[in-house]
């Protein structure tokens, strides 16, 4: 049996849970405010993009079947670029990472623990988060293939209560206003799909990377169907208008579920828990993909030391924004950057005709 | 024990060297053509043993010098009487009046062996350590002068228990014959389960001093031969004096140390062993212990039991949902309840929290200490009832959950919710068919206990993905733990959570590599 190898399975649920983990509770509020009522129609705008993204990064990696973003990007873009992207890269996913564990402490701390402090939900998470990323990626795919089937059915059977609440004609008008919020959309519309970033580094670790668009497309179908029922229920239960004021619209819409006969009440706990394994995927993914890019980086033949290198880095970042707002605009500077490297890699990838890449 | 150093090698066989040449490699001890020297050598060898007899007799008309060996208790005498001294000191004589006798006293064995030994099993050993072992496992050694070797016949006959229904693994439809602590016996039982001659049983000795017989069973070109290779290497790698029982192999053999959960299998069902082994497994049975280990054995296995296949699939099905299912229950409730009641009482329904808060008043200890305070009682009383004479057992299992547990609650010690929560508990973990995981989730509570009182749910959801994680991690001779769940093998699924109709049960295991994957012709194929 390989070691290390993933199949093309595991990398789609990884692209979906990633991108779920990070951007899920607060994607319908997020899409709302710039896109209003027809933020789905951003969405499946941003899945677009994602897609071209994915197609980039897979055209890009047939030309380095066995390399990792940070080995061929010199080859790629030369010398200096090359080394300036691998830090950026590097220091985006760090942040990434970050904004994951500030994240999720923030909302367990809001909705479950009001009293405990921030730093020992954070720490518990991060420590836990190093456990598995010692155990590389193979356990991480494993991992979202253990929680995939927890969390879906969970998901399903509260969006199928909904369905009896929701009214769609909140919905409509679509595009009363033109193309125009549509076209605000697409930035919040593509950032929640951040997830498929992930390839650039796990590419080469698949058994078959010839799979790896196919993969990854599957994982952002799995994500725009999760986010589309979401964001369409969202505004049917709340409209657009109030939509907006929402920071954790997802946790409002399970807390509106009403049932008669209700077995629990404050179901919206029973979702955090669930979150809780989703949120934990996309932190330790992030994670690991900081300590094996930075030992590629360092020519390390383990990664392992560096999951403890990063630890702190990642906890000092996620502990330095001193409130929600600094948290809000973190989240924004990665959005930003994520769209930069995004268009950066789409150029290039577009561009291998013309300007072909140098045997790395 | 005594202080005294014991020697590496406790038989003092070695003959003075007479050369003193060869320093290096010396030649292993072997028999001389000297019967006399050969029956000193093994005296003073097996010196100081009342149990074992020396028996000098004459052979042939020409009075050839003989002996036999072996241990009183561990031969069958009537076979030894019968077809060893019997033949040679009797029916010879009418052979050679016939005048076909062994007379040439070179020739003298193998005329021996060829007319008169009349024994099943026969074989020629020339090392005295291998003639030492052999009558030590209660073979006759025949010593003739001028052979230079020794007759070695099977006699091994002693008292043994009896066949009996295995006492752990119970079922209510299928074979009622369970292991005994003879690993011929053992052989015998799976070879008559699965007559195919690529049925491999390969025979080994483990142990310095105890030198027990072990055999490592499988079916050629069903079982990938990677994993017997990898359970011939660690088999090789054990180097102990005494091996007890398939439980000390097992925790020699298995890949993590520090996992609560068993990596391999235990078994005393033929049955069970022999459908591991149609699987691509590899059993390891060890004399002297009824229980089988199978390897290697996956998270899933636990769950299942043989009888899921004798049943109907819908039943088997049901029963495996619900002994995983309990599992959980076995494991979480404790710590979800603590998390609950602590932490989240919003979730609970109105009047459920409150009626618990109501019963929880005046309660002296907090929740997850009197929760930790009943599993800590309860595994008590549980000990206590195994360890007990059976008709005692019973009435520990009263005294100490009927009348303490009442008595707990009028006291108003512990609040009823928490008795009901850990008797529930206690009954689900019961549920888990084997023994050794159900142990490993007893022992996770504790932790998650902790967990959910330090963190709440997020404490019981970290400790969830803590176990996961080790779960995915863990692997067993190269097969993952968590297998055939994760990684997805689709195809494998039928026979997983549920057990499918027999004839949609096509397929051996993938996550075992076998050879030949294919276990039943589909309907079609086979002309339904």
């Amino acid at each position: 049996m390989v070691q290390d190898r993933i199949a093309s399975i595991q990398l789609t649920l990884l692209v979906a849970m990633t991108a779920i983990g990070t951007h899920y509770l607060a994607m319908p509020g997020f899409v709302a405010r710039a896109a209003g009522r027809d933020g789905w129609l951003s969405l499946l705008a941003g899945a677009a993009v994602a897609g071209l993204g994915v197609w980039a990064v897979a055209s890009i990696s047939r030309r380095f079947p066995d390399k990792t973003v940070v080995q061929y990007n010199p080859a790629l873009f030369g010398r200096i670029p090359g080394v300036f992207l691998n830090i950026w890269l590097l220091a985006h996913f760090t942040l990434a990472a970050a904004f994951g564990l500030r994240f999720f402490g923030d909302v367990l701390k809001l909705f479950l623990f009001d009293r405990t402090p921030l730093e020992v939900i954070m720490i518990a998470m991060l420590l836990t988060a190093a456990y598995a990323v010692r155990h590389g990626v193979n356990v991480l795919a494993r991992l979202a293939e253990v929680f995939f089937p927890v969390v879906i059915p969970f998901w399903g059977i509260t969006m199928f209560f909904l369905q009896m609440q929701v009214d769609y004609a909140n919905l409509l008008p679509v595009m009363d206003q033109g193309l125009k919020p549509v076209a605000r959309g697409i930035f919040p519309g593509y950032m929640v799909f951040q997830g498929y970033g992930l390839m650039l580094f796990i590419t080469p670790l698949l058994q078959d990377s010839s799979q790896a668009m196919r993969a990854a497309l599957g994982g952002i179908a799995i994500t725009l169907f999760i986010y589309l029922v979401t964001f369409t229920g969202a505004v049917g239960i709340f409209g657009a208008q109030h939509l907006t004021l929402l920071i954790y619209p997802v946790v409002d819409l399970v807390r509106a579920l009403t049932l008669p006969e209700m077995i629990i009440e404050r179901q919206e706990i029973l979702l955090l828990s669930v979150w809780i394994l989703v949120s934990f995927l996309a932190l330790a993914v992030a994670f690991y993909l900081v300590s094996f890019g930075a030992s590629q980086v360092l020519g390390l033949k383990e990664f392992s030391p560096m999951v403890y290198l990063v630890l702190p880095l990642v906890y000092l970042a996620a502990i330095l924004p001193p409130n929600a707002a600094q948290v809000i605009a973190l989240s924004r500077m990665l959005g930003g950057s994520f769209v930069l490297l995004s268009a950066i890699y789409i150029l290039r990838a577009g561009l291998l005709g013309l300007w072909p890449a140098r045997r790395a | 024990m005594s202080s005294r150093r014991v020697p590496k090698k406790p038989l003092p066989l070695r003959p003075a060297d007479p050369g003193g040449q060869t320093k290096k490699e010396e030649p292993p001890p072997v028999l001389t053509r000297d019967l006399a020297r050969n029956l000193e050598i093994l005296k003073q060898a097996l010196a100081e043993s009342s149990d074992v007899v020396f028996r000098e007799f004459a052979v042939g008309s020409r009075y050839l010098p003989a002996a036999v060996v072996f241990v009183d208790g561990l031969v069958d005498k009537q076979m030894l009487d019968r077809d060893l001294l019997e033949a040679l000191m009797l029916e010879l004589a009418l052979v050679e009046r016939a005048g076909a006798g062994c007379l040439e006293p070179e020739a003298a064995m193998a005329c021996l062996k060829q007319r008169a030994v009349t024994a099943g099993e026969v074989r020629e050993s020339r090392d005295l350590e291998d003639l030492i072992t052999f009558i030590l496992s209660g073979d006759t050694a025949f010593l003739v002068q001028g052979a230079g070797y020794a007759l070695v016949v099977n006699t091994r006959g002693w008292k043994m228990r009896g066949l009996e229904e295995p006492v752990n693994e119970p079922t209510i439809r299928g074979p009622k014959e369970g292991f005994s602590e003879t690993v011929r016996v053992n052989t015998a039982l799976v070879r008559r389960l699965v007559r195919d001659p690529r049925l491999k049983i390969e025979g080994m000795r483990l142990g310095r001093r105890s030198r027990t017989d072990c055999a490592v069973a499988f079916i050629e070109g069903v079982v990938n031969p990677d994993l017997v290779a990898e359970v011939r290497r660690r088999l090789a790698t054990i180097d102990i004096d005494f091996i007890m029982e398939t439980g000390d192999i097992e925790q020699m053999l298995e890949d993590s140390v520090l996992s609560p959960f068993p990596q391999m299998q235990h078994t005393e069902r033929p049955d069970k062993a022999a459908a591991a082994l149609m699987e691509g497994r590899v059993a390891i049975l060890v004399d002297g212990t009824p229980f089988a280990l199978l390897a290697p054995a996956t998270f899933s296995q636990f769950f299942q039991s043989p009888e899921d296949y004798y049943q109907r699939w819908e039943l088997a099905s049901f029963l495996r949902l619900l002994r995983v299912f309990a599992s959980y229950v076995a494991t979480f409730t404790p710590a979800i309840y603590v998390a609950l009641v602590s932490y989240h009482p919003g979730l609970l329904p109105t009047p459920l929290a409150l009626s618990i808060a109501a019963s929880r008043e005046g309660m002296p200890l907090p929740i997850m200490l009197e929760a930790l305070a009943m599993e800590f009682f309860f595994e008590v009383f549980r000990e206590a009832g195994t360890r007990l004479p059976r008709a005692v057992g019973q009435t520990v299992g009263i005294v100490g959950g009927l009348i303490i547990g009442q008595a707990a609650v009028m006291a108003r010690l512990v609040s009823p919710a928490t008795v009901i929560v850990v008797a529930l508990t206690a009954m689900a973990s019961f549920v888990i068919p084997a023994y050794d995981m159900a142990i490993a989730f007893r022992l996770l509570r504790f932790p998650l206990l902790f967990a959910a009182g330090i963190l709440g749910l997020f404490g019981v959801m970290l400790g969830f993905i803590i176990i996961n994680i080790h779960m995915v991690a863990l692997n067993t001779f190269g097969t993952v733990y968590l297998s055939t769940f994760v990684p997805y093998q689709p195809r494998a699924w039928k026979d997983l959570l549920i057990r499918g109709p027999a004839r949609t049960l096509r397929h051996r295991p993938e996550m075992l590599h076998p050879q030949d994957e294919v276990r039943q012709a589909s309907r079609k194929e086979s002309g339904w």
